[in-house]
């Protein structure tokens, strides 16, 4: 009897305990729709920064992307609309675009926005000091490759010019037919030179942290959570029904998703297993994702130096049994490189292509193969690993891989699982055989992914190098006709596929999210960062 | 007991920088560049970086560099973060990650010492093989097991608690219940083996035979010497809660130095990871000590000798 009432106190003892040692924390998680009017989102990690001009990946590119506007803003349909730029008008040789900014647009401080203001942001992203991971996204702007390599030192060379406060014109390398979209980009967007200007924490406290978007931030609790609140100083705040949006930090997918089943969260990705499930039962959006994804060959380490082994790897593959069987994700085959939903700047790219350019023969690509051996003087496909990053979904990839491959082609391919950054570094080193990779495009125009290819690129760690292909990339990226670019392009594709098979394409890739049922307007792009600054819960 | 003292924090000292030593070497040889990332970075923007960095001196140099700041207790920039240097993210991590171990030790220690004595005063029965199969249980399944089941049950579906995020105290329960779990099962039964044997003592029949009420032989008399193997263990417990946080963190979303130290790895941010090394490093010695002058108090027989040495 003593020990139960005993047990009874010590119990009671550790619950009293734990309720002293507890204290809440400022900023403490909403737990209910706080009544309509409030977004709650998942950004999985406490963004590296908060400046624009240093930014690298999504979900920050989200958030700033509600906290500042750029010349244009992509409208529903992903094309540009005015942003701070009013109108704009392109020279006939597509070299010069004249922005006429709006004089109403305001920056939180109550400063106008004013075309300085553009040229000293894009000025102080290609400045080598600054560091900015994605400064090639500006190598568009005439001398910006110089500039921000440091062989040139004076910034007035940069085709950067305020004609007066509210017009601003940009001088271009070449024509480039997405510039517009392009400068809706999330490390596009201005900043406010006196609050940023050899200041290193402005980012940190919204007192400091001046933007000229539909929100402003409203608290930035470190690894937990960003809160904006609506502009009202907003220049087009009519358009704006969100009363405030929230990030919170939850690394893990299923966490996460089980946050949006308690109705703690209006939108998240669900996690890869329930993925297939969510889709059928018509709870899941799905979304193209300008994303392919493909193995990458070393072109200079045997038996990858040869095409027919190459194309005999890639005629080898169902596609289809991969990606509605495994994936589920209602990914495409990719039997071409350029993904579904890019443009060529004359239309959908594909379109231009033709869906498919090559086909799936386990015949031909057995003949393939030992051709191609035979002159390596190989007798057997050599023992090299397959490279591929840690991970449910790619485990499954390469062992569907594996399987076709010993099916089709009778070789026993052997897997090699590694993290991520150890990836990435035998990757840039060239210490690879072959690993499976995707690429994805930051704005919408297939040039994006085809100048990896070309010899020398930063981004070709396969060595891949034809000079028909080179050349024609280089007309795309200087041609002002945009059917004789898109063109371009097109043949560019064949040769690397067609020709050459440079690299084995596997499928194209989608966007999956769960949304709650009263969330409207939420703009999520191909090519581009989504947009919630237009969105209601209400 | 003063040069008792003396020894120990020079040994720890000792230790401390055998340790940071050894994840400086450790975190240099494994592949991958804090910088080098998809991104494609001109030549002379990665120069710069890794000039402010200074990850372009020798080894050496950055090692006694490195050493240097530790004794001005700073712990230096984080490489990827770039408003909140070591020093601030762990400020801010600690205390969260701290209430968090607090309290699922404090769970742990009341519910672990209550059932584990509640079990031997009832020796032999149903109760006691019921609540040592809880103990069992407890300590083989592991947390990324027992989270998104209790998430499952009392968050998405009875809804009495948030589902994840730190916030409000109702947010801390689900973590410190799941982080208090294995710590619990093992005391349990440790509590158990040690009440059962400490009650065959004589004394203890000397006890109960001049008279004393059951209750009080079994706190006043018995429960100091049971617990001593129960408090040799805390210091591997809390070793246990501590590295176990990392995947309660990551699994609840928590703000923790837990999650920091796991994602300062995958992204090679090296001041970070040495920095959470030599704080956690510290603070696993410090509570081993304490654990040890602990037992100079429980058992006078180890004060004695102390003095004596």
């Amino acid at each position: 009897m003593r020990v139960r009432t005993m047990l009874a106190a010590t119990t009671a003892l550790a619950l009293l305990l734990s309720a002293c040692s507890g204290a809440t924390t400022p900023g403490g998680g909403t737990q209910a729709p706080a009544g309509g009017g409030v977004l709650r989102l998942n950004g999985a990690i406490n963004p590296d920064s908060m400046d624009p001009a240093l930014i690298a990946s999504r979900v920050p590119g989200e958030i700033v992307t509600t906290l500042f506007e750029s010349l244009v803003r992509l409208d529903d349909k992903g094309e540009p609309a005015p942003g701070i730029a009013e109108k704009w008008s392109v020279s006939p040789d597509g070299l010069t675009y004249t922005f006429t900014l709006r004089k109403n647009a305001k920056w939180t401080d109550g400063h106008n926005v004013t075309a300085q203001d553009f040229v000293y942001s894009y000025e102080r992203s290609l400045r080598p000091e600054t560091a900015a991971p994605l400064a090639a996204n500006l190598y568009y702007i005439k001398n910006g490759i110089p500039y921000n390599k440091g062989t040139l030192k004076d910034a007035s060379q940069l085709g950067l010019m305020a004609m007066d406060d509210y017009t601003l014109m940009t001088a271009l390398e070449a024509p480039t037919t997405f510039w517009l979209k392009l400068t809706a980009f999330f490390n596009m967007l201005p900043v406010h030179k006196e609050t940023v200007e050899g200041k290193k924490d402005w980012t940190t406290k919204p007192e400091t942290y001046i933007s000229n978007g539909p929100f402003k931030l409203k608290s930035w609790t470190p690894n937990q959570e960003i809160t904006v609140v609506r502009n009202p100083d907003y220049w087009n705040k009519g358009e704006v029904k969100l009363d405030e949006i929230t990030w919170k930090m939850i690394n893990d997918s299923n966490t996460a998703y089980q946050s949006f089943l308690a109705g703690e969260l209006d939108a998240v990705t669900p996690p890869p297993a329930l993925t297939a499930q969510l889709i059928k039962d018509g709870k899941a959006k799905v979304y193209p994702a300008a994303r392919t994804d493909f193995v990458r060959l070393n072109n200079t380490k045997a038996p990858f130096t040869n095409a027919k082994v190459r194309k005999a790897l890639a005629y080898s593959l169902e596609r289809t049994p991969l990606v509605d069987q495994v994936l589920q994700g209602q990914q495409k085959p990719g039997l071409g490189f350029i993904p579904v939903g890019l443009s060529s700047g004359a239309g959908e790219f594909r379109a231009k292509a033709g869906a498919t350019i090559f086909k799936e023969d386990a015949a031909q690509a057995k003949t393939l193969l030992a051709d191609g051996l035979k002159e390596l003087n190989l007798t057997a496909f050599p023992d090299v690993a397959l490279d591929y990053i840690t991970g449910d979904v790619n485990k499954k990839i390469v062992e569907v891989l594996q399987a076709q491959w010993k099916k089709n082609l009778g070789i026993d391919v052997k897997l090699n699982a590694m993290e991520r950054s150890t990836l990435i570094a035998a990757m840039r080193a060239g210490q690879y055989n072959w690993q499976l990779y995707s690429t994805g495009a930051d704005f919408d125009d297939a040039i994006n992914l085809l100048t990896q290819f070309q010899t020398g690129d930063g981004y070709n760690y396969g060595k891949y190098s034809n000079k028909q292909y080179d050349a024609l990339i280089d007309v795309a990226l200087k041609e002002p006709n945009a059917e004789k670019r898109a063109q371009a392009m097109v043949d560019a594709e064949k040769i690397f596929i067609v020709q050459d098979m440079g690299i084995v394409p596997l499928y194209y890739g989608t966007q999956t999210q769960v949304q709650q049922p009263n969330l409207k307007g939420v703009r999520i792009f191909t090519a581009a960062t989504n947009d919630y600054s237009r969105a209601s819960v209400k | 007991m003063t040069r008792y003292i003396l020894r120990r924090v020079a040994a720890m000292v000792v230790t401390l920088w055998f340790i940071v030593s050894a994840t400086f070497v450790i975190m240099h040889a494994i592949p991958g560049d804090p910088f080098v990332t998809e991104a494609r970075l001109p030549e002379t923007v990665l120069a710069n970086l890794r000039a402010y960095y200074g990850t372009d001196r020798p080894l050496g140099e950055q090692y006694v560099r490195y050493l240097g700041g530790l004794l001005r207790l700073d712990l230096g920039p984080s490489f990827k973060s770039d408003t909140l240097g070591v020093n601030e993210q762990i400020a801010l991590g600690f205390p969260v990650s701290a209430q968090l171990g607090l309290q699922a030790l404090v769970l742990a220690l009341a519910l672990g010492l209550g059932l584990g004595m509640f079990a031997a005063s009832r020796a032999g029965g149903l109760v006691d093989g019921f609540t040592m199969l809880v103990g069992t249980l407890g300590i083989s399944v592991p947390s990324f097991v027992v989270a998104p089941l209790l998430i499952d049950l009392f968050a998405v579906r009875a809804g009495w608690l948030p589902v994840a995020a730190w916030g409000s105290f109702a947010s801390t329960i689900l973590p410190t219940v799941t982080l208090a779990v294995a710590p619990l099962a093992y005391i349990a039964r440790l509590t158990r083996a040690s009440v059962l044997e400490t009650l065959g003592q004589d004394y203890i029949r000397t006890a109960h035979a001049k008279g004393q009420p059951p209750l009080r032989v079994l706190v006043h008399h018995a429960l100091p010497n049971a617990l001593i193997p129960v408090v040799t263990i805390l210091g591997p417990i809390t070793a246990g809660i501590l590295v176990g946080s990392f995947v309660i963190e990551f699994i609840f979303g928590i703000p923790g130095t837990g999650r920091m130290l796991v994602r300062a790895i995958f992204e090679r941010d090296y001041p970070v990871i040495l920095g959470s090394a030599v704080f956690y490093s510290t603070l696993l010695l410090a509570f081993n000590f304490a654990v040890d002058l602990a037992y100079g108090v429980i058992d006078p027989r180890i004060r004695v000798e102390r003095s004596m040495s």
